[in-house]
C-alpha cells in the first residue's frame, strides 16, 4: 500500500466527523492533486444517490460479521489445526516475497513523486534499528551489527536476537526464583539519535525504546517486585504479575508503578517536563511525595523545576503512535514537531525566523525521509526549510 | 477508530489469539469484499477474496505485530487475488479489461478505493451501534431514501415521530452528514 495511505486515511475521516482545518484541507488538496481518485472520492461524500448506493452494496457484505454469528471461515481455520503448522513455517519465506514485491512496487510508484523532493540540495533518511546493549561484565553489543540468535549468556538469562531484530532475553527455568543470596547482575540497552529498538525483558515484558532513550534491568527478577530505570522515552507491555509490581524509575525522584499495563514515559532533557501516559490498565504515578493513579487516555505530567505533579487528558494517537512507526502531530507548534525531528533523523534545527504557526501530521510514516514530512509543513504557506547537510533550516 | 484497542489487537494477534483474530475478522471482512468488489465487479468472487486473505493472514500471524502491517497485508493481498482473477477469466468483457486496467495501472485507484472501503466501514459502525428502532428508521432515510412520510406510513406511527427520531440519530452520530449535504 502507499506509505501515506494512513495519513490520508486520516484526513477523510476527520472530514467525515468534524471537518477539516484550512491547512488541512490544503494537504488534502495537495493529495487530490497528485491522485486523482482521492477527488472523485471526496466528492462522493457529498453525493447522497450514490453514497446511499455504495452503502446497499457495503451492508451486503457486512451483514456476515454480525457480532455473536459463527462464521463458517473462523470455524475452518480454529478447528484445522493441522492445516495451521506447517504454514507456519513457510510463512517467514512467503512474507518475506512478498514484502519484496510490496517494496519494488513502492518503489516503482514512488519514482515520479520523488522528483518533488529534489527541491532540497539533500535528503535525510529516516532512523531505524539501532542500539547499544552493555552487559553485566561491561561488554557492549552493537545490536544492529550482531548476527541472530544468542547474543548472550548470562546468570539468569539468555539473550537472543530475533528474526525481526527484536531482542529476547529468556529467563533459565532451572534457576531456583529464589536468588537472593547471588549478586545482581544488570543489563542497560542504550539508542542512539536516529535509532529505536525493541525489547522483551525475562518477565516477559515488552519496552520499545524511541530515539536517544535507555533502558536499564536486571537479567533476572526478583520474586519480590520488577525494577527497571528508563530515560528519553520507553513504552512498556507489562506482563501482569500481582505479586510482583512493576516499578520504572525515571532520574531519581520519580517512580511509576504498574500493575499489568500499558504505558508509555516520556522523560527527555531538553523537554520541561516528564510524562506518562497511559494506555490501558492502572499505573500509579509518584514523584516528590505525591502520588497519582492514572486511568487509560491520562498522563501524568511531572516538573522538576517546580515539583509540580499534575494529570491532563491527552490523545492517545499523538502519543503513542511513534511505536507503531507513525509521527502523529495533531495542531502542534513547530517547535515541538522539530524536536522529535531532530531525535529521530538524528539532525540539528536552525531558526532563522520565528514561525507562530501550528501544523497537523496525521498518521505519517516515520520511515520517510525527512522531505516528504517538511514538504507536507510547507504546503500549509506558513514555513519553508533548507537541508544543509544535517542541518534543517527554518525560514518564513 | 480507538488506537488503543488497536494496538492491544496487534499485540494479542501475534500471539497467535483467536479472539483477537475474530476482532480482526469482523473489521476487515465486509471492507475487503467491497474493495475486491470493486476490482472484481462479482459479489461472491469477491467474498472469496476476503475469506482467503483473512486466512493468509491468520496462518501468519506470528509475523505481524501492528494493525498497519496486518491492514497492508490483508489489501495487498486482496489486490493481487482480485488482479490474478480477472487475468485468468477466459473471456473477458470490457468492464473486466477495464478493472485489470485500472488495478494493475492506476495506483490511485487501488489507493482511493481502500480509503472508501474503510469509511464506509466506520460510517456503517456508527450506524450500526444506534439503538435499533433509531436505526431502523435512520437506515430507510440514509440508506433508501425514504420520505418522513413513507416511512411514518410503513412504520405505522406519526410523520413528528420519524422526525424526533432522526434528529436524535444525527445526535448521536459522529459523521457530519447534514454538513456533508448526505441528510436533509
Amino acid at each position: 500500500m502507499h506509505p501515506e495511505s494512513e495519513h490520508i486515511e486520516a484526513l477523510f475521516l476527520k472530514h467525515l466527523q468534524q471537518g477539516l482545518s484550512e491547512t488541512e484541507m490544503r494537504q488534502l488538496e495537495a493529495w487530490m492533486e497528485q491522485f486523482p481518485e482521492l477527488r472523485s472520492l471526496f466528492e462522493k461524500l457529498s453525493d447522497t444517490p450514490r453514497i446511499q448506493h455504495d452503502m446497499r452494496v457495503f451492508r451486503q457484505f457486512a451483514k456476515h460479521t454480525q457480532p455473536g454469528e459463527k462464521d463458517p471461515l473462523i470455524r475452518k481455520l480454529f478447528h484445522n489445526q493441522l492445516f495451521h503448522i506447517p504454514a507456519r513455517i513457510a510463512a517467514v519465506f512467503v512474507l518475506l516475497i512478498l514484502s519484496l514485491a510490496a517494496s519494488v512496487y513502492l518503489f516503482n510508484h514512488f519514482t515520479d513523486g520523488s522528483q518533488l523532493a529534489t527541491r532540497y540540495a539533500n535528503d535525510i533518511p529516516a532512523g531505524g534499528n539501532k542500539a547499544v546493549l552493555t552487559l553485566g561484565d561491561g561488554r557492549t553489543v552493537v545490536l544492529e551489527d550482531v548476527s541472530r540468535g544468542l547474543v548472550a549468556d548470562q546468570p539468569d538469562s539468555k539473550v537472543i536476537k530475533e528474526e525481526d531484530g527484536r531482542l529476547i532475553y529468556q529467563a533459565d527455568t532451572d534457576v531456583k526464583s529464589d536468588n537472593s543470596g547471588t549478586k545482581k547482575s544488570f543489563n542497560m540497552i542504550r539508542t542512539p539519535r536516529g535509532g529505536s529498538y525493541q525489547i522483551t525483558l525475562p518477565d516477559g515484558t515488552r519496552a520499545w525504546l524511541n530515539a536517544a532513550s535507555s533502558l536499564r534491568f536486571p537479567t533476572g527478577f526478583d520474586s519480590g517486585q520488577r525494577v527497571v530505570e528508563a530515560s528519553g522515552e520507553v513504552y512498556f507491555d507489562v506482563v501482569e504479575d500481582k505479586n510482583r509490581p512493576f516499578r520504572v524509575k525515571l532520574r531519581d525522584h520519580v517512580v511509576v508503578e504498574v500493575l499489568g499495563t500499558e504505558f508509555n514515559i516520556n522523560d527527555f532533557e531538553d523537554e520541561q517536563t516528564f510524562n506518562t501516559t497511559l494506555a490501558s490498565g492502572k499505573v500509579i504515578a509518584r514523584a516528590f511525595g505525591k502520588q497519582i493513579i492514572l486511568v487509560p487516555g491520562q498522563q501524568a505530567q511531572m516538573n522538576p523545576s517546580t515539583s509540580a505533579l499534575q494529570v491532563k487528558e491527552v490523545n492517545l494517537l499523538a502519543e503513542i503512535s511513534w511505536k507503531d512507526g507513525y509521527f502523529y502531530f495533531d495542531d502542534q507548534p513547530l517547535k515541538v514537531i522539530m524536536k522529535r525531528i531532530a531525535r529521530w533523523y538524528n539532525v540539528e534545527v536552525e531558526y532563522r525566523d520565528s514561525i507562530d504557526s501550528r501544523f497537523n501530521l496525521l498518521m505519517l510514516p516515520r520511515d520517510l525521509p525527512v522531505s516528504r514530512l517538511l514538504e507536507m509543513m510547507e504546503l500549509t504557506g506558513h514555513v519553508k526549510f533548507n537541508i544543509e547537510g544535517r542541518r534543517i533550516i527554518v525560514m518564513k | 477508530m480507538d488506537k488503543m484497542g488497536k494496538t492491544d489487537l496487534a499485540v494479542e494477534f501475534q500471539k497467535g489469539d483467536r479472539e483477537a483474530f475474530t476482532q480482526i475478522y469482523r473489521m476487515y471482512y465486509p471492507s475487503l469484499s467491497y474493495f475486491s468488489y470493486n476490482l472484481t465487479g462479482d459479489m461472491s468472487q469477491a467474498e472469496d477474496i476476503a475469506s482467503e486473505s483473512l486466512s493468509k493472514l491468520w496462518q501468519r500471524h506470528s509475523g505481524f505485530n501492528t494493525q498497519a502491517s496486518i491492514k497492508s497485508f490483508l489489501y495487498t493481498t486482496a489486490r493481487n487475488a482480485s488482479l490474478n482473477y480477472l487475468k485468468s477469466l477466459r473471456v473477458r468483457t470490457s468492464v473486466h479489461e477495464e478493472l485489470l486496467y485500472l488495478a494493475e495501472k492506476k495506483d490511485d485507484y487501488i489507493l482511493g478505493n481502500m480509503i472508501q472501503a474503510q469509511l464506509l466501514k466506520y460510517i456503517y459502525d456508527e450506524i450500526e451501534v444506534l439503538p435499533p428502532r433509531l436505526k431502523e428508521i435512520f437506515k430507510m432515510i440514509f440508506e433508501e431514501g425514504l420520505s418522513t412520510a413513507e416511512i411514518a406510513s410503513k412504520m405505522k406511527i406519526r410523520e413528528q415521530s420519524v422526525r424526533n427520531a432522526k434528529r436524535k440519530a444525527l445526535d448521536i452520530l459522529k459523521i457530519r452528514l447534514i454538513e456533508l449535504g448526505l441528510v436533509k
